[in-house]
């Protein structure tokens, strides 16, 4: 019987600084082995010496097969042992899990997608993929915010690149809680974005990720414009310790956030017996 | 397969026969309690038990187990699997029908989308030869829940005393070959009416003032009534009732390093969803941080939620949270109130 709480060794082929809290860790398997996953799915990722935790995979499917991209910021202990590591170095992989976006069904939608904060990693692995899909989706629509200019994470890559962006067929709207020197965009929360640009429900589905009440209130701001609940796909977070449905850490009512989800539309969230925000 | 008669005379006998090809596990005295443990001496088992302290889920999901071990070597690091191998296979003796529908209770758990392998190393290489109780214990309720006075299936012997003799029915192939030795007598029809006269009269003696049925259907309707207020109350957030439950299985997971970092163990420990920080997530944020949260959420999980996602009731009636709340607070108390009008 294979063993699937062992990790598989991969080593971190490259760091990418986001913000002063947040990086972007390229991580290959040792073995040389090609890592499959999809959209919105997580690994569990080991720091020897320090534990394991569950992150969102940042990178497109698509792009390249020998490599996954995490990004994480540093929020506790094993993050914290995370980002201290060198490019070189040993971790652990368990994975990938979850259920990600159902971009089968997505096909020949309009896709507009709401992050906040570090939310946009798994966003970002949606983004990528369905711009490297270009022909199967409509049109493509970021609303994405953070704290402060500094805390805008992957502000490199392609998608928060306006002209590369562009290109692409992709709209960006960025806002920041609280300005700051240079910043010359949008102040506010991620919902004021909603008034700069046009926002209907036809054809369209919404994928949204970043802090609890922030998709408590993109939801609701939704709802308002009409859009029905199977409309919102949810990345949601939850402590997902063994990612296999038995530890029970990620439990929201009957749903084991590591298998049936992370991604749920917010129709179905509506049944459980637990609040999902 | 024919059921077969032991004479209590020969238990010994037969007892030392397993014990030739495996370790033997039954219920053992403890202070004033019972406990499975290995029996070495047939004395030291006790059949006629109420329950025990914890239920053999400890046997399967130690209450803490390592899993692996891990040691950086110049820049790489190496991993050994810590899976817990018996050079002998086990016979589980005595155990209670309550307690094996909560090892089909956690079977599901751990084989649904994975298999868990460091339990089901344990589960595939251990007999289970249960008994029905002779008598109903303090707390149990296994008549509501249908999980006993009798059991269906998930053993492969099944004891019962009839006075002066134990009838055994076969529940497997392997059960079946367990039968072999000459001092097992063929089960007369007289035999078998005795077997169900035994268990008929502790149904009688039961008779738990509970109807379950539709139960799921109520506890989601009293999401938000009143009557949790009174339990908020009471419930200390022991865990208790976690712990000592036969199908509650939640577990965290830890590294447990050396000072230098350099060399460890991942382990796993039960945890318990009444704890406050079950829920906590990196940042801070706690998704049952209030006290009713977690005290609904132990108790959807046995009567709603289980039912939703395994098609049963992860409740089997056994009593033993009852026994050891220090509040007093009894489960079967809390489904007749939420079967109330």
């Amino acid at each position: 019987m294979k063993n699937p709480y062992l990790p598989e060794l991969a080593v971190i082929r490259r760091v990418k600084e986001e913000t002063p809290d947040t990086k972007t860790f390229r991580i290959s398997f040792k073995n040389g082995e090609m890592f499959n996953y999809a959209p919105g799915q997580f690994v569990e990722l080991t720091v020897f010496g320090y534990g394991e935790f569950p992150t969102s995979i940042s990178s497109s499917p698509l792009s390249a097969k020998d490599y996954f991209e995490s990004t994480v910021k540093c929020v506790g202990n094993v993050t914290a042992g995370l980002h201290r590591l060198p490019e070189g170095s040993i971790i652990g992989v368990r994975g990938p899990f979850g259920n990600g976006f159902p971009v089968e069904e997505m096909k020949g939608k309009n896709l507009l997608f709401v992050a906040g904060g570090i939310g946009l990693a798994p966003i970002r692995s949606l983004i990528h993929y369905a711009m490297e899909n270009r022909k199967d989706y409509g049109t493509l629509k970021l609303l994405y915010g953070s704290r402060s200019p500094a805390d805008l994470v992957f502000k490199d890559d392609i998608i928060l690149n306006e002209e590369e962006a562009e290109k692409r067929g992709l709209e960006i709207l960025l806002t920041v809680d609280k300005g700051g020197e240079g910043w010359k965009g949008n102040v506010g929360v991620v919902t004021t974005l909603f008034e700069k640009t046009d926002i209907t429900p036809e054809n369209t589905v919404v994928a949204i990720c970043g802090p609890s009440i922030m998709m408590k209130f993109v939801v609701e701001e939704l709802l308002k414009r009409r859009f029905k609940g199977d409309q919102l796909l949810l990345s949601l977070e939850r402590m997902m310790s063994c990612g296999m449905g038995m530890c029970g850490h990620c439990m929201i009512g009957s749903k084991y956030v590591c298998q049936d989800g992370p991604v749920f539309t917010y129709e179905e969230t509506r049944e459980w017996l637990e609040n999902v925000f | 397969m024919s059921d077969k008669i032991l004479t209590k005379e020969n238990l010994p006998a037969f007892i030392e026969e397993l014990k030739g090809e495996y370790e033997v596990i039954g219920p053992k005295r403890s202070g004033d309690m019972f406990v499975f443990d290995h029996i070495d001496e047939s004395e030291e088992l006790e059949l006629d038990y109420p329950t025990t302290r914890l239920p053999p889920k400890k046997i399967f999901l130690p209450q803490r187990e390592p899993l692996y071990e891990y040691e950086k070597k110049e820049g790489d690091v190496v991993i050994r699997d810590l899976r817990e191998r018996w050079d002998k296979k086990r016979v589980l003796l005595g155990v209670h029908p309550c307690d094996i529908a909560g090892l089909l209770c956690l079977d599901k758990v751990f084989g649904l989308e994975y298999d868990d392998p460091y339990y089901w190393e344990r589960r595939n290489s251990t007999v289970i030869i249960g008994i029905t109780c002779k008598e109903p214990c303090e707390h149990g309720f296994c008549d509501a829940m249908e999980t006993g006075p009798d059991a269906a299936r998930g053993y492969d012997l099944l004891m019962t005393d009839i006075g002066g003799k134990y009838y055994l029915r076969p529940g497997s192939e392997l059960g079946e070959k367990l039968l072999k030795a000459d001092y097992f007598g063929e089960a007369t029809e007289d035999d078998t009416r005795r077997r169900d006269a035994a268990i008929e009269g502790v149904r009688r003696k039961m008779k738990t003032d509970l109807d379950i049925s539709g139960i799921e259907g109520r506890m989601k309707e009293r999401v938000d009534d009143e009557l949790w207020s009174e339990y908020t109350e009471r419930c200390v957030l022991c865990g208790a009732c976690n712990f000592v439950c036969p199908t509650c299985h939640c577990f965290t997971i830890r590294d447990e390093t050396n000072f230098t970092g350099t060399k460890g163990r991942r382990v796993r420990v039960w945890d318990a969803c009444h704890f406050k920080n079950f829920a906590l997530i990196a940042g801070g944020l706690n998704f049952r941080g209030k006290k009713d949260s977690r005290i609904k959420h132990r108790i959807y999980d046995k009567l709603y939620y289980s039912k939703e996602k395994y098609g049963e009731f992860f409740c089997v009636g056994c009593g033993r949270c009852a026994t050891f709340c220090p509040a007093e607070i009894d489960i079967k108390e809390v489904a007749r109130k939420v079967q109330e009008a």
